[in-house]
């Protein structure tokens, strides 16, 4: 026996100083909601310590998944859409919203700075001088502890590769390796989406029926065919996403519902096999009022596939104005779709028109320490 | 309390272990239960359990307790791994769902207790290094602070507000959000 005397004797009379901090650190890990946790420091000074603790706040946040608290809209600075109520999520992205800096002003020139990803707390921007020069100031910045670091220049023969018509980079942070930048750049292909799971990226390309991979481990490339897709590309939107620890998903949207297809990994052809994809599930979207258009007497709601990342997708569905005011630029509200639970939630509502997001997921300011 | 696994042929077959309490009552046990807690299962490795295991932090009642979802749970484990060979047998696999039901019931049931009784068994989970009891114990006390005001959690559990004016408001200035 080693030193029993030391532990409190099970079955004396509780006080609060019956549990040791590592008991108490135990019971906080498995709650769920960083509120809780906010909260439950709140009880006492032993509570309140252990909560505050450095190590009891890595292993919190490499326990639980960030939050999504809400969205960047595509290139512009300064367009953070928190989380609304009745999200479960608004006040703590209230709290971010008030206590970030999402216009990046501690960057100067805010207006020439463009937002081209977004992970972990972390959003990568570049300076938008002019087309050809637009990668050679690359910053990865964290808006609530107004904090940035510039990325080293763009390799003369890849800037150069820039004045090269029909030619696009795409800069990226890669949240495996935890490497702040990464570009590529694609010939002839203006319009493109980029998706992350299971360390390989994938580039779906418009126009073009195949997805495009890299594999962050090996540095690799390689592509799927569309005919190994579960069904054709048509108009249809799709995300890749990761399902569970092994699998491979292609989410599709249909008519009112998200399809998920999968199949698992496999170690070759980065990560894909030959086996057929599954159909595992179909996920209802919430019932809208349908969207009267004025050319179609047609009416439906119109949805798209915003992003995905963080473990959840980024839905948006435009809902109808009344007649009258027809041409005024219809609302839009956004959904979240949790990848584990296939819980949709209602995030925000925007009167104004978004071409694309990014999801912005993490812990309330309290519990977020500096990210760079 | 003090013959175990009587319905276990497995069990019957293998060595017993007497614990002993901090109020010097006498339990034996099947190694096999015993062996759930890891701290008992490294005492068995060390060869130091002849004459009896005493666990001064630990008394009868609660010990009792320990017992009862040891018993349960090392009969669970020694269930897997008896259908593991056949794992391809439907009806098996229905065996095992039942008993993963069965075991459920009987852990929301176990957890019927009060706090000082819930507090003793995680005390006794964590010097008995018992990881299922502690899981299903810890949980336990983290889903009834769930959605709860500082308030609630300091009178559930019998707390007492040593925080200063100063420490309160500080902590509401910077977690705001939490309390609307």
């Amino acid at each position: 026996m080693s030193s029993p005397a030391e532990l409190p004797v099970a079955g004396a009379p509780a006080s609060q100083t019956v549990f040791p901090d590592e008991i108490l650190e135990d019971i906080f890990l498995r709650l769920d909601a960083a509120a809780d946790l906010a909260r439950s420091s709140a009880a006492c000074t032993t509570f309140r310590r252990v909560v505050s603790g450095r190590r009891f706040r890595r292993r919190f946040r490499s326990l639980h998944p960030p939050p999504v608290l809400g969205f960047l809209k595509f290139y512009a600075p300064g367009a953070f859409h928190p989380a609304e109520r009745p999200h479960r999520s608004a006040p703590a992205a209230r709290a971010l919203a008030r206590a970030a800096d999402f216009s990046f002003s501690f960057l100067g020139d805010p207006d020439d700075w463009r937002v081209c990803d977004a992970r972990d707390g972390r959003v990568l921007l570049y300076r938008c001088v002019d087309s050809t020069a637009a990668f050679a100031d690359l910053r990865v910045a964290d808006p609530l502890h107004r904090r940035y670091i510039q990325l080293p220049p763009i390799p003369d023969d890849l800037a150069d590769a820039t004045d090269k018509e029909n030619v696009e980079f795409d800069p990226f942070l890669d949240p495996a390796t935890d490497e702040e930048e990464n570009d590529l750049s694609f010939r002839d292909c203006n319009k493109f989406e980029r998706h992350y799971a299971h360390s390989c990226f994938y580039w779906r390309f418009w126009g073009a029926g195949s997805l495009f991979i890299l594999d962050t481990r090996e540095m690799k490339f390689s592509v799927i065919d569309h005919d190994q897709l579960p069904i054709k590309y048509g108009r249809q939107q799709q995300a890749i996403v990761e399902v569970g620890e092994d699998r491979l998903g292609i989410v599709i949207l249909g008519d009112g519902v998200l399809e998920l297809y999968s199949k698992t990994l496999g170690n070759k052809n980065n990560g894909i096999n030959t086996e057929e994809w599954q159909h595992d599930k179909i996920i209802l979207l919430p019932r809208m009022e349908p969207t009267q258009r004025p050319w179609s007497k047609r009416t439906h709601a119109y949805w798209s596939i915003q992003g995905a990342a963080e473990g959840h997708l980024l839905l948006r569905v435009i809902s109808p104005n009344p007649p009258k005011i027809r041409s005024a630029t219809p609302r839009s509200h956004y959904f979240t779709v949790d990848l584990k639970t296939f819980l949709v939630e209602r995030l925000c509502m925007s009167k104004r028109y978004v071409t694309g997001a990014h999801l912005y997921a993490s812990f309330p300011p309290s519990l977020s320490p500096p990210t760079i | 309390m003090a013959s175990a696994g009587s319905g276990d042929e497995k069990a019957a077959a293998a060595a017993m272990i007497t614990l002993i309490s901090s109020d010097n009552e006498k339990f034996e046990v099947t190694e096999a239960t015993a062996t759930l807690s890891q701290t008992i299962r490294h005492m068995i490795e060390d060869g130091c359990t002849d004459g009896g295991v005493p666990l001064p932090n630990v008394t009868s009642k609660i010990l009792a307790r320990v017992i009862e979802y040891c018993k349960k749970h090392a009969t669970a484990a020694a269930g897997e791994e008896g259908s593991s060979s056949s794992f391809s047998d439907a009806a098996f696999l229905e065996v095992d769902r039942a008993f993963l039901e069965e075991l459920e019931e009987f852990d929301d049931a176990f957890l019927e207790v009060d706090r000082a009784t819930l507090f003793d068994l995680i005390l006794a989970a964590n010097y008995l290094d018992i990881k299922g009891l502690l899981n299903l114990t810890c949980q336990k006390v983290a889903d009834s602070v769930k959605g709860k005001t500082p308030e609630q959690i300091r009178e559930m559990y019998n707390i007492v507000n040593d925080l200063t004016p100063e420490e309160e408001a500080e902590i509401r200035r910077e977690t705001q959000w939490a309390f609307e």
